[in-house]
């Protein structure tokens, strides 16, 4: 990992800046510090729990990536993979979630933080389809 | 024809896609629905259309032509999957077949 400023991840400073506006907007965080760039502490008032919060920016976050960035920093309790157009494949979620760990885009990360369960969080439509970031 | 499809969905994607402008000042905006909607009833289509249209002239095509074809048709049925079910990699776009066949 790196000092603030540059990372391996490839992640871009207006996407961490963008997941800090979101953590720092959220009525159930309470934002604690960011450090290697793109990992972000966070405390959630409801709770009482802190969480760990790795941010990416992948259009398609893979099943390897996942994997690389758990590897990395065992401790993620979140990933972040960026705005809603960004999401993941359906091996990647089902290996977060056997492990307790979100994965969530833009127009998710919101409503999973106020899950207990932060990692099984879904949204659904009009329909009661879920809306998970894998399929159409 | 082909280069008219072509030409449509390379503006929706260049508009509403994932690398747009809207998707990258504003990664929040609900813009990314029409991303959604657009390559499912235009994009989708208007592939299986050019795939249709040079298979039913395919006697013309030039061993070039044929190439970027293959290639295009392999981009295309990969894609029409990556959007029923996400996937983390896909033939992309191959350029070649832009190439060959837009006037």
């Amino acid at each position: 990992m790196s000092g603030n400023g540059t990372n391996a991840w490839g992640v871009s400073y207006s996407r961490i800046t963008f997941l800090q506006t979101i953590l720092d907007s959220h009525k159930n965080v309470s934002f604690l510090g960011r450090h290697d760039d793109v990992i972000f502490e966070i405390q959630r008032l409801k709770q009482g729990d802190r969480l760990t919060v790795f941010c990416i920016d992948a259009y398609s976050a893979s099943l390897e990536l996942v994997m690389r960035i758990l590897a990395a920093v065992p401790s993620t309790n979140i990933i972040f993979v960026g705005g809603k157009w960004a999401g993941y494949t359906q091996e990647a979620y089902d290996f977060c979630v056997e492990r307790h760990v979100g994965i969530y885009n833009a127009g998710e990360l919101a409503g999973a933080l106020w899950k207990d369960a932060y990692w099984t969080y879904e949204k659904f439509d009009d329909e009661g389809h879920s809306t998970k970031s894998i399929k159409l | 024809m082909v280069s008219a499809l072509l030409a449509e969905n390379y503006i929706v994607w260049k508009t509403l896609g994932p690398k747009s402008e809207i998707a990258d000042k504003n990664p929040m905006s609900n813009a990314y629905r029409l991303w959604d909607l657009r390559r499912a009833d235009r994009i989708l289509p208007n592939n299986r259309r050019i795939i249709n249209a040079v298979r039913a002239n395919s006697g013309l095509l030039s061993k070039r032509e044929a190439s970027a074809f293959a290639e295009f048709v392999a981009h295309a049925e990969a894609y029409e999957e990556h959007v029923h079910e996400r996937l983390d990699s896909y033939p992309l776009f191959p350029e070649s077949f832009s190439e060959a066949f837009s006037v």
